[in-house]
Formats: C-alpha cells, sequence, structure tokens
C-alpha cells in the first residue's frame, strides 16, 4: 500500500515536471463598465507574488509571468470592486478587455472594526463609519478635522465652542458616552493615539484652542469611527465614546506620460477666500448694535498646498507640503500653519511589508478676548448702552494672545508573515508637542485689574507613546467554517508638562520681556505621567461567506491610583449574517447584512482620583503653606459602559443603500463627586464614588442614492439622521451638579439639561400694579443643549462631465441655547424692549431690575390695571434678567454648511497634447456656513462660553460666532 | 506532551504579560505638585502646616472684611461704577441674598477649610513626636488661635437665617452666635497656654472683641486691660502678589466692583486730616450723567497690601466703649484720643456711644468691623427681611444631615 502510494506520488511530479512553463505576455485595457471611461492607474497583479503594475494613463497594462496552467489575475482600483480572472498560460492573453465595475457605497473597502481587526464593510459585524476625506477635500477646504468630519457621517455630532480661527471643538458620539470624561473619542492617526485637547494656557475669556488644529486636513486620506462600546471594546478604557482612525494618503504607483515605467503625480493647489461677519446684530436688539457690528473685519484665508505621490512595487510614497494663514473676523484672531509630510510604504520581500507615517507643523495661532470677559470687543460693545466701558477699543487692539506650536506626530508599521496566513504587526507611534503661549498687555495702555502691563508666558510639552502588537492567524476549523485568532497588546504612555510665569508692572511698553516686569504675579508648573496597557484576544469565525461571528476580550490596566483602577476586563462579541444570499430575499437586494453586536469599554477615574487626601503648597504672603489639593477615594474603579447595537446595511436596485443601527447603553458604576458640607473643611473638590448611572438609547440612519450616473452626469445624494437620548438614572444620593447654574446632571434628567427656575408669569397687587414675576417653586427643565435630532443631506452633483456640485445641508432639533449675551444686556439697560417694557410699567431707573433701563418721558405710561398694562407685565416677567430661564431659547436650526462648484479643464487640456505637462486645471469656489435658519435670537446656535471641554454646555454669553467663509481655489494636477 | 508543553508555555507567556503590563503601567513619574496625607506626618513638615492655616486665614479675612462691608453701610454696589458687573455683589448690597451667591459661597468654603486646617493642625501635632518645643508651641498656638478665629468669624458674619447669626462646624448642627461665641473663646483661651507675650496680648483682644460682640461686656472689659497696648504692632494678615488681598482685585485698585459710601469722603472733607487714616480715591462712573464720580478704598493699594485685623486702636476703642457701657474702668475719652492722636488727629472734647460708632466707622474702615457695629449698636440699615448676615450657603444646606 505504502509502496503504490509513493509511486503514485512520483508519477504525479514526474507529469508536473514535464508540463510546459509558458513565460506570457498579459495585456490588456481596463475601463468602467458603465461609462467605458479607462481606468488610469488600477493595481493589476498575480495572486499570491509579487508580481504586478499599474494601468497607465489610458488604462493599459502590460506583465510577463511565468504562467503554469491556472492562475489568479486581481484587479483594484479605488472606488471600483474587485475582480478576480482565473486565466490560463495557454489563453490568449494578449488584448484582455477588464471591465470594472463602480463599488458606488464603497461596502467592499476594507473597514477597521476593532483594534487589529479590518475586514470590508458589508461582512463587518459593527457600525463603522467612514468618509472619503479626499473627496471632500477635493471638493472645497478645511480649517480643520471637525470641519470635514460634521455632517458626514451618522451618529455624530461636531460642535466648534466659537468662531475662533483654531478654536476648539468637541465630538458627541451618538448619546454621550457614559456620565463620566469629556464625552471625546479617542482618536489615532495612522495607528498614533494623538493629543485632543483643549489646551487654554493664559485663557483670553473662555476659549482654548484645540490640540487637532496643527493637522493639515488635505493630507487626510479617510477617517474610520466605531462609535461606542459594542465596536471599541478593544480599545479599552477611554473607549467609551467610540474611537475615530484617521489614515493620511499613501503612495501609489502612478503611471509615466511616456508609458515607459512609473512617473510621480504632482497636485498643487493655490486656495484664496476670507472669513466674515455671518450674523447681524439688530436695532431692537441692543441700542450698542451699531458698534457691535462695526467690530468686526473680513478675515483672509491663503493657502498653498503641493504633494506628490509615485513609487514602485517595492516603494510607494507620499509627499506634501501646506500653508495655510487665516485671519478671524475679529482683530487678534489668526492661524498661520506651516506643515510637512512623508508616508512611505516599502515592500522588501514577500513577507515584510513596512509602513512609515510623518508629519511636522509649526503653527501659530493667536485668540482674541471674549466670552466672560471684560477686555473683549463683545464684552465692551453689546453689555452696555455705552460701549468700551470697561475697556477702550485702543486697549484691546494692543491685547497679544500668541501660540507658537511644533508638532511632529509618526509611526512605522511593520509587518511579517513567516507563514501563510499569520501576519504579526508592531506598531510604535508617537505625538510629539511644544506649545509656547505669549500674552501681553502692554504697559501703555489703560486695562481693569492691572496696572503697568502684563505678560505672561506658557509652556506645555506633550509627548505620547503608542505601542501596538498582536499577532493573526487564519485557519480553516472544516470546510466552509473559517477562522482566525488574534492576541495582542496596545501600550500608550503620555507625559505632559507645563509652565507658567506671569509679570506685572512693567515701567515701559518698549520692552515686554518678562524680566522687565517688576513683580512676578503668577507661577506655577504641572506634571502629568500616565501610562495605559492592554491586552486583547479576538476569535473570529465565518461560515460560508454568510455568518459571522467574533468573541473578544481585553484585559486593561492604567496607571490611575486606587485599589480596583488600575485592572479590569471589557469583553465584546458580535455577529453578522448576509441575509442577501439566501433565496428569499429578492434578487433586488445587492447587499443585504444584519448585525448584531455588544461590548463594553469604561472611563478611567482621573489619575489621583484614588488618592484620599492630597496638600498641595499655596503662595501666600506667609510663603507656601499647606492647603488642601483634592480628596480622593480609594475604592474608586472606571465607570463602565455597556452596549449593544443592532442593525443592518442595504443595498438595493444597484444605485440606492440604507443603513440603520439602534443602540442601548448602560452605564454603571458612574463616578460621581459627592460634595461635603463646606463646615467640614473639605472642599478642594468633590469626593469620587461608583454610585452613578446612566441609560441612553438610539438609533443612527442613511440613505443613499445614485440615480443618475453616466459619463456626463453623475448625481449622489445622502441623507443621515440622527436620533439619541438620556437619561442620568442615579447619582446615589449626591446632590445635583451644576455649571454655570444652568446645566445639571441630575437623577431622571438628560446630562446637561438646562434646569433652573421658571417665570410664570406677572404677579400684580390690588391696585392692578406689577409688583414682579411670579416663580416656580422648584427648579424646572428647560430641555437640552444637545440636540435629540441630528441630520444632514449632501448632494453631488457632476454635470457636462466636469462640472461638480456640491452641497451639504444640517440640522438640529431638540436643541436649546441659553442667551446670555442676550440676558446680561438686558440688565445693564441695553435691550430696547425691555427698556420700552420699563418705561411702560414706569418702573425705569427705579427698581434694581429696570434701574439700568433709561428712564424715557417719550413712552406712554400705561394704565395699572389696564390689559395693556398687563400684556407689558407678563412680558416684562418674561424678560426679568434676574432668572436664567428667560434666556434660555430653542434652537433648531438648518444650515446650509457647505457649498462648491468647481470646473475641471482636463478633457480641454486633453486635446492640446503640446500641453502635456499639466494634467488637469481645476477652478473651484467654495462657502460655508452660509445661511441658518433658527428661531433663536443670538447670534450662532454653535457656541459655548467654556470653550469646548467644560461642564457649560450650549451657553452663549459673549461667544464669537462663527464666521461665514467663501474660498477660491485652483488646483494643478502634473 | 509537545501540546503541554505548548499551552503551558503559552500560559505562563500570558502570566508574564499579565504581570509586566501591571508592573509597567505603576512605573510612571512622582507627583511634583501634590503630596499624599501621611507625609506630613513629620516633625519637618510642620512649619509647612502651619503656614497653611495662616494662608487659609489670609484667603478669607480679605473677602470676610470686604463682603461684609458690602452687605453694612460701609461699601455700596452700583452698577454704574466703572467696573461692577457682579450680580452677587448687589444681591449682598441689598441684602436680597440666594443661598447660592457665588462670592459668598467661595467664602463660607474658605472659611470651612480654615477651620479644619486648623483644627487639623492640632490634631497632627498631637499625633506626632516634635522634638522642639518652640515648634511644637507655635504649631499648637497656631491651630488653638485660628481655630477661635474661625469660630468667631461664623459667630460674628453668617447666619441660618436673615436675623439669626450662628454657624455650623463639621456637619454638625446649626450652632446660634451665642454659642459659637462661647466655642471661640474656649479655643482663644487655649491658645493662650503657648502664647508668647504679643500673642497673648493679642489674644486678648481677640477674646474682648468675642466677648463684646457677645454682650458679656464685663469679661470683655476684663481681657481688652490685657490686650494690645500702643507700641504693639498691628496683627495683620499678608497678602503677596500671587495671592493678592481680595479688596485690590474687588472693591481697589484692580478693579472697582464696590465703592465706599460717600459718607467716608464727607468725613475727609469735614477734617482733612481723617485722611490719615481713611483712604479712599475717586474712582469713575461708567454714565457721568447720573453719578459723576464715586469713592473707592484705597487702604489697600497694592495686590500685596496687608490687613490690619486687630490693633492697640482697636483694643483702646474697645476699652472705651465698654466704659461707657458700664462695664470698663478707663478714661473713655482718654482712650478714644489716644486713638485719634495716632493718626494725627485732634482730641474730642466729649465721647457716648455714638461717637463711639463713628470712631469705630473711621477707625476700623474695610477691616469688617462695621457688619457686626451695625447690629450691635441697633443701627441697621436695610429694610426689614434684609440678610444682616452671609448666609449659610446652599451647598451646606444641601448636605449637611443636621440642616433642614
Amino acid at each position: 500500500m505504502r509502496k503504490k502510494f509513493v509511486l503514485t506520488i512520483g508519477l504525479f511530479l514526474v507529469f508536473l515536471l514535464t508540463l510546459p512553463v509558458f513565460s506570457v505576455d498579459i495585456k490588456g485595457l481596463v475601463t468602467d463598465q458603465k461609462t467605458g471611461e479607462p481606468l488610469s492607474g488600477a493595481n493589476v497583479f498575480i495572486q499570491d507574488t509579487n508580481i504586478g503594475t499599474t494601468t497607465d494613463r489610458d488604462g493599459y497594462f502590460s506583465l510577463y509571468y511565468d504562467a503554469e496552467g491556472n492562475f489568479n489575475l486581481i484587479f483594484n482600483y479605488v472606488g471600483y470592486k474587485a475582480l478576480t480572472l482565473t486565466l490560463n498560460s495557454q489563453d490568449k492573453l494578449s488584448a484582455l478587455a477588464i471591465k470594472m465595475k463602480e463599488d458606488i457605497f464603497r461596502s467592499e473597502e476594507i473597514v477597521t472594526t476593532g483594534i487589529a481587526s479590518r475586514t470590508s464593510k458589508d461582512i463587518a459585524e459593527v457600525s463603522v463609519s467612514r468618509v472619503a476625506a479626499e473627496s471632500y477635500t477635493d471638493a472645497t477646504s478645511y480649517q480643520d478635522l471637525s470641519q470635514l468630519v460634521a455632517g458626514k457621517v451618522s451618529g455624530i455630532q461636531i460642535k466648534p465652542s466659537s468662531g475662533n480661527v483654531g478654536g476648539g471643538f468637541s465630538f458627541y458620539v451618538r448619546s454621550g458616552g457614559g456620565l463620566n470624561g469629556n464625552e471625546q473619542p479617542l482618536i489615532f492617526i495612522d495607528g498614533v493615539r494623538i493629543d485632543n485637547s483643549e489646551v487654554v494656557g493664559y485663557g483670553t475669556g473662555g476659549q482654548g484652542m484645540s490640540a487637532l488644529a496643527d493637522l493639515n486636513p488635505d493630507d487626510i486620506e479617510n477617517i474610520e469611527i466605531l462609535k461606542g462600546p459594542a465596536g471599541a471594546a478593544t480599545y479599552g478604557a477611554n473607549g467609551s465614546n467610540g474611537v475615530v482612525l484617521i489614515t493620511t494618503k499613501r503612495g501609489r504607483i502612478v503611471p509615466s506620460k511616456d508609458g515607459k515605467g512609473n512617473g510621480i503625480a504632482i497636485n498643487y493647489r493655490y486656495l484664496s477666500g476670507w472669513n466674515e461677519q455671518s450674523y447681524e446684530y439688530g436695532k431692537n436688539e441692543f441700542l450698542s448694535y451699531k458698534d457691535a457690528n462695526n467690530i468686526f473685519r473680513t478675515g483672509p484665508i491663503t493657502q498653498n498646498t503641493i504633494s506628490a505621490t509615485g513609487g514602485t512595487s517595492y516603494l510607494k510614497y507620499f509627499a506634501s507640503f501646506d500653508k495655510r494663514n487665516e485671519d478671524g473676523i475679529l482683530v487678534g484672531n489668526y492661524l498661520n500653519r506651516n506643515s510637512v509630510r512623508m508616508n512611505i510604504n516599502a515592500f522588501p520581500n514577500e513577507k515584510i511589508s513596512l509602513r512609515l507615517s510623518g508629519s511636522y507643523s509649526i503653527t501659530e495661532m493667536s485668540r482674541p478676548w471674549n466670552d466672560n470677559n471684560i477686555y473683549g470687543y463683545l464684552g465692551n460693545t453689546l453689555l452696555w448702552p455705552n460701549s468700551y466701558g470697561y475697556t477702550d477699543s485702543a486697549s484691546i487692539v494692543a491685547l497679544q494672545d500668541r501660540n507658537d506650536i511644533n508638532r511632529f506626530i509618526g509611526s512605522a508599521n511593520i509587518t511579517y508573515t513567516p507563514i501563510k496566513n499569520l501576519d504579526a504587526n508592531f506598531a510604535i507611534g508617537v505625538d510629539n508637542s511644544n506649545w509656547r503661549q505669549d500674552q501681553l498687555f502692554p504697559a501703555d495702555k489703560p486695562y481693569l485689574l492691572l496696572s503697568n502691563g502684563r505678560r505672561s508666558i506658557y509652556n506645555r510639552q506633550n509627548r505620547q507613546f503608542t505601542y501596538d502588537f498582536n499577532v493573526r492567524y487564519k485557519y480553516n476549523v472544516m470546510p466552509d467554517l473559517m477562522a482566525s485568532s488574534m492576541f495582542g497588546t496596545q501600550i500608550f504612555e503620555r507625559k505632559n508638562t507645563t509652565s507658567n510665569l506671569t509679570a506685572e508692572g512693567f515701567d515701559t511698553e518698549l520692552i515686554t520681556d518678562i524680566n522687565a516686569g517688576a513683580e512676578f504675579k503668577d507661577k506655577d508648573e504641572s506634571k502629568f505621567h500616565g501610562k495605559d496597557a492592554g491586552i486583547f484576544f479576538e476569535q473570529t469565525f465565518s461560515y460560508i461567506n454568510q455568518y459571522y461571528l467574533t468573541l473578544g476580550v481585553r484585559k486593561d490596566y492604567a496607571s490611575t491610583i486606587g485599589d480596583k483602577a488600575p485592572s479590569i476586563i471589557y469583553p465584546k462579541a458580535s455577529f453578522a449574517l448576509r441575509l442577501d444570499k439566501y433565496d428569499f430575499i429578492p434578487s433586488f437586494f445587492n447587499l443585504f447584512k444584519t448585525r448584531v453586536a455588544y461590548g463594553e469599554s469604561g472611563v478611567l477615574p482621573g489619575s489621583r482620583d484614588g488618592i484620599p487626601f492630597l496638600w498641595r503648597a499655596q503662595p501666600s504672603g506667609y510663603g507656601a503653606g499647606a492647603v488642601l489639593s483634592a480628596i480622593g477615594n480609594g475604592k474608586i474603579e472606571p465607570e463602565r459602559i455597556k452596549e449593544i447595537e443592532l442593525g443592518f446595511e442595504t443595498e438595493f436596485f444597484t444605485n440606492y443603500s440604507a443603513e440603520f443601527t439602534y443602540y442601548r447603553q448602560y452605564a454603571v458604576n458612574s463616578i460621581v463627586g459627592q460634595n461635603e458640607s463646606p463646615s467640614t473643611g473639605l472642599t478642594a473638590s468633590s469626593i469620587p464614588f461608583n454610585i452613578g448611572g446612566m441609560e441612553s438609547s438610539g438609533w443612527e440612519s442613511r440613505l443613499q442614492a445614485v440615480p443618475i450616473r453616466s459619463r456626463d452626469y453623475e448625481l449622489n445624494m445622502s441623507f443621515i439622521w440622527n436620533y439619541q437620548e438620556n437619561k442620568v438614572t442615579d447619582m446615589g444620593g449626591a446632590q445635583p451638579i451644576y455649571s454655570w447654574d444652568v446645566n445639571v446632571i441630575k437623577e431622571d434628567l438628560p446630562k446637561h439639561e438646562f434646569y433652573t427656575w421658571k417665570v410664570e408669569g406677572a404677579e400684580f397687587d390690588a391696585n392692578g400694579n406689577y409688583t414682579g414675576p411670579k416663580i416656580s417653586d422648584d427648579r424646572v427643565s428647560f430641555g437640552n443643549p444637545i440636540p435629540n435630532h441630528t441630520g444632514s443631506f449632501s448632494l453631488n452633483f457632476r454635470f457636462l462631465k466636469n462640472f461638480k456640485f456640491y452641497a451639504l445641508l444640517d440640522w438640529a432639533l431638540g436643541h436649546k441655547v441659553f442667551n446670555y449675551t442676550k440676558q446680561f444686556p438686558t440688565r445693564l439697560g441695553n435691550n430696547p424692549e425691555f427698556n420700552k417694557l420699563a418705561n411702560q410699567l414706569d418702573v425705569a431707573g427705579n427698581t434694581s431690575v429696570g434701574w439700568f433701563a433709561e428712564v424715557d418721558t417719550n413712552i406712554t405710561r400705561l394704565a395699572p390695571g389696564s390689559a395693556e398694562y398687563k400684556a407689558a407685565a407678563e412680558k416684562y416677567a418674561k424678560m426679568d434678567w434676574r432668572y436664567d430661564g428667560n434666556y434660555i431659547q430653542d434652537a433648531d436650526y438648518l444650515k446650509i454648511r457647505e457649498i462648491s462648484l468647481s470646473y475641471s479643464f482636463k478633457d480641454i487640456l486633453a486635446k492640446y497634447p503640446s500641453y502635456q505637462l499639466v494634467d488637469d486645471v481645476i477652478l473651484g469656489i467654495s462657502a460655508r456656513n452660509l445661511v441658518t435658519f433658527t428661531k433663536y435670537d443670538g447670534a450662532d446656535v454653535e457656541v459655548n462660553v467654556g470653550g469646548s471641554r467644560s461642564g457649560a454646555r450650549g451657553i452663549d454669553f459673549l461667544t464669537l460666532q462663527n464666521p461665514t467663509v467663501y474660498n477660491f481655489w485652483l488646483r494643478l494636477a502634473l | 506532551m509537545k501540546r503541554i508543553s505548548l499551552i503551558l508555555v503559552l500560559f505562563f507567556s500570558a502570566i508574564m504579560l499579565f504581570h509586566a503590563c501591571e508592573n509597567y503601567v505603576t512605573d510612571i513619574d512622582p507627583l511634583i505638585d501634590a503630596v499624599e496625607d501621611a507625609r506630613l506626618n513629620n516633625e519637618s513638615q510642620l512649619n509647612f502646616v502651619i503656614k497653611g492655616v495662616k494662608t487659609q486665614y489670609s484667603e478669607v479675612i480679605d473677602a470676610l472684611s470686604c463682603l461684609s462691608g458690602d452687605l453694612s453701610d460701609e461699601l455700596l454696589y452700583d452698577s454704574n461704577l466703572k467696573g461692577a458687573s457682579f450680580p452677587s455683589f448687589q444681591e449682598i448690597d441689598l441684602g436680597e441674598i440666594q443661598l447660592d451667591n457665588t462670592s459668598v459661597q467661595g467664602l463660607y468654603n474658605n472659611l470651612g477649610e480654615m477651620r479644619f486646617f486648623a483644627d487639623d493642625l492640632v490634631r497632627r501635632t498631637n499625633s506626632i513626636t516634635v522634638t522642639d518645643d518652640a515648634l511644637k508651641n507655635s504649631a499648637l498656638f497656631t491651630g488653638k488661635f485660628f481655630g477661635g478665629m474661625a469660630r468667631f468669624f461664623y459667630a460674628a458674619y453668617f447666619g441660618l437665617n436673615p436675623d439669626q447669626g450662628g454657624g455650623i462646624i463639621d456637619d454638625g448642627p446649626f450652632i446660634p452666635s451665642a454659642d459659637m461665641y462661647d466655642l471661640a473663646i474656649d479655643k482663644f483661651k487655649e491658645a493662650l497656654t503657648y502664647a508668647n507675650d504679643y500673642d497673648t496680648r493679642l489674644t486678648n483682644t481677640l477674646i474682648a472683641r468675642t466677648y463684646l460682640y457677645k454682650g458679656d461686656y464685663n469679661s470683655a472689659a476684663t481681657y481688652a486691660d490685657a490686650g494690645l497696648v500702643n507700641g504693639d504692632a498691628p496683627f495683620q494678615s499678608l497678602h503677596s502678589v500671587d495671592a493678592d488681598n481680595y479688596w485690590w482685585g474687588f472693591a481697589g485698585a484692580g478693579r472697582v466692583q464696590l465703592g465706599v459710601d460717600f459718607r467716608f469722603h464727607d468725613y475727609i472733607v469735614a477734617d482733612p486730616n481723617e485722611a490719615n487714616r481713611i483712604k479712599i480715591v475717586e474712582t469713575p462712573a461708567l454714565n457721568p450723567a447720573t453719578i459723576p464720580v464715586y469713592y473707592r478704598q484705597d487702604m489697600y493699594p497694592e495686590q500685596s497690601s496687608p490687613i490690619n485685623t486687630a490693633t492697640w486702636q482697636e483694643n483702646n476703642l474697645m476699652k472705651a466703649e465698654l466704659t461707657l457701657r458700664g462695664a470698663g474702668s478707663g478714661n473713655a475719652l482718654d482712650l478714644v484720643n489716644e486713638v485719634r492722636t495716632s493718626h494725627g488727629l485732634a482730641n474730642l472734647a466729649a465721647v457716648d456711644l455714638d461717637v463711639i460708632y463713628t470712631e469705630r466707622d473711621k477707625e476700623l474702615f474695610t477691616t469688617g468691623a462695621r457688619l457686626p457695629d451695625e447690629r450691635r449698636f441697633n443701627k441697621w440699615h436695610l429694610p426689614a427681611g434684609a440678610w444682616m448676615f452671609l448666609p449659610i450657603t446652599q451647598d451646606e444646606r444641601n448636605n449637611n444631615p443636621n440642616i433642614d
């Protein structure tokens, strides 16, 4: 038996050796199946080899291969479905006509579904949103990441906190995660967890600066977002608000213009634009409206961006340089950013691939003084009828707040495949930034609270390292049952140091170095060093390419101090089913996938929350003395957020797609700070306890349609609608936590709810005289600054082949804003309507409420008891500035957010071969924040006095409006 | 066998990795800006803790004297003052104070910390071995003295209801002013055990003041007689540029949210030499058409200006008042004129309680005496129902199980 077997094998080998081996010349043309347009730059390669090429400028390809019988030839092109042809060496292979089918909704593209999991979207078991950034940055210009993402994906709200150029912004993912943390997702760029802080330094009222302002959106290729613990569980603690994964542009093989070998693609864009005031104050709003409107200017924008990409099958590169100078709509606000990037992909052999990414930016920013501040333009023109009472305009102009930031973000990633189906990945990344702020109140200008100027210096160094290692092995458990096992670790380390120094008492404005100040007023430093480490395991199964199951677990460690804080386990499980592969599903469904996922994640306590008593040194006239710094709880542990999501994705009638996800989150062990009575003396901080809980749910949906698609016309529409709600279910008996005395964290109310006393009407004495407002017995709910419903509609229309029109509208419903910008001036006599009512009721100038309403004898006094008097009193009561509830307003909105029109001269240039140097010239015009429809009577619904990370939400207090932006641009493709 | 070996290798690798992760995350740089409580339980750290109590006292006394001045008729809040914008100051000025008034809240919290730091210093000192007797005495005197001062502040300046003075200690029940004064006196008397000569006279002055405010004139007279004397330096709270005097930033050169009552200008008009002890300067109005000019205090012209919180002049005036109230043995007129002479002011021909009231108004300008004086002399200036004390705050009422 054994001999027979050996003989059979021997004969078979001899047969194989005698088979002919052909060196074949494979040639062909790759075109779009529908339009017939040639596809330039498509990848063509022989499966399981390093042999490959790309199509030339006219869509042709040619490669040689020592073929032995059948082999697979694979075609890949961005935006098209991959195509695999099984060919035989004896076939006629010199004139292949390859027609590729567009992947209209990019469902076959690989997306990230976990810390080291990637799969195509059509079989992903969790909801993953993806922004094909390049398609947007080609159509318009974005100042920062927030503008690029806002309105493009479901389930994510992104709000700027002011109209400051370079200002902060905040994410709000789904229902905002749990009760703790600042609701911000983890953000990775090319695998590097990056600093997403709002940096305040020496304040200018309320706004900080975004640590993301120095990222160039034009370098981004795509953004993927995992929105909650169900998808982000393997990212461990702090992944409860989701994970944003940014991938920058990679190199690609570019066919040379002469058709010989590979070339280089160079893109250059010149952009010129401006920011301008989007909302004009009216005469019925403020007596000082003219002064307020006069403070604004037109802020110019110029940007030059050049990039180059190219390479071979062994080495690909992408390099870019970007210079953007942008002025805000107020004097003293600008951002100048210079950034350079180099990305390299190398494939030294079949077993190793290497990916290097690096960017360096030098950014200069300056903030204006606004918000809760007496030095700013808005505070000096909106509060009082007579402007510049606190600070004169010359002094405001002379204020300086300059910030210089140098930042390097880089990563190296090696993938090693020692044996078939086994991949080992190792990645290291660093985000290193140095921030220096120089703030100056010149000595020759008068400022309240200051004599002879002030100079402040703030330095911030932030270093973070990300290390990833994981191994994945794919194997067949049995026929039709594929499996993969993955084991890995992720380590994160952050070091942050700050130092600051202020001097006052400058005898001359001519010398402003800090040594010229007579007195050092403020000095401090801080140092933070923290580490997280996680070990994760993930097991996936795929059965007959129809059922998909993933189970995973992560054990997390953190530097947080406390008995239970440092170590915790987060599980996950997910399942997807391709219904479209069942016969009972109508054939017009091109894709129909359902999925369900469960995951847990957490929010770490503060790094010092576990220390019962911390003392610090407080400088004073006695020297530095010990005062309490914080009061912690040794038993503290992370908040845990559990999420279940279920949903589906479908494509039907080829040109339509829909996706829907419902989720429900439960936060348990939420950390609630319990306040001790002040009489105990323990008020340095609240004391953290794991006594809170929260429930939230919502859904997110997206409809896409491409009803028109031809060579000359293409219409692509997308409609997103999200709903979210949440409720704090447990505070463990702790008192409600207020911010600005209006936002509250309180049991049975949504997080951040506006909660204050309500004026129910006017009260009168027996003679009919107005005696004051009738106030609710207790605080009542006024709605929430986080909208329940959000959505967007985008439209991409290509017409006459080379014209492109793009528009994005977005909206929010169930949205409230506290208009403190209106309330405070009312108190100070700058509200014309309030003043008139005060005169009609004859209370102007003679009550504490109407004290600053100037007495106007020309206004007819109404007779107490008359219907007119009562109506005026009711209105007056509803404007009583002592009650915040009077100024919490509906702020639902619809915005025409982005709009652009461009024209490509590609076809015209093609007619002039002598101008072959230039492949394409595109001219475009775009605008942002064009029109807002809202009932809110303030300047902007998207502002917040406390910046983007404070507990205060939706409070408009002298906060700079977001500008309208116009851009013109010219793009050259060489 | 091989499979078992492989499983064991993987198992132990995982165990090592878990252990390595745990070690890795705990290997971090130590804190540089804070220290855990237990590390202060050391003789070498005692001075640092003593300074903490005094630091906290300086955080309290400046705001307390300023806000009590706002509630009294010493200071005025007017939105027409260039620099005034805090509703919390307006509420206090009108005596219509919300329980969550942020200015009062900050002060009340600081006072709670002052009391705790002082008591904790005594506890800590007694719980550790201190070989340096002088240091131990200094620590115990500081703890007792400022513990007494904190209780005095509760009694004299805070209240549960508009006309019901008193305070709360350590989550306990409300303690009316009379009882709280007694607690303060107990602490002061305990402090005397550890006091040097000057501190003894200083403490006696404060005990006298406490008895005086309580209305126990005989006891007050006894201690006033042993209090500060002409030639003694004033007892001051010290401030610095980076822990500035509250007056400077809210009612002074830094920013004027609170001006001084116009009578202080009248005092100087009537007798220019009064400017030697009543230091005020003009401050602008936002709308000069309404009121052309206001005045602000200039007692504390710098951020680091100290506040005289107990002086021999006050002791003299207390003795004079006590004499007029039939409790003291000194010559009231001489005592008052000795004070006036120290400022280059002409002698008065006669004194009575009204004169004492006015002399205290001038002499103790911006030191926090006016609010209790208005009550003691039955000169309350606000309508009935207005707060006569700074209210015990909403936070206390919310979190203290012994308060409704």
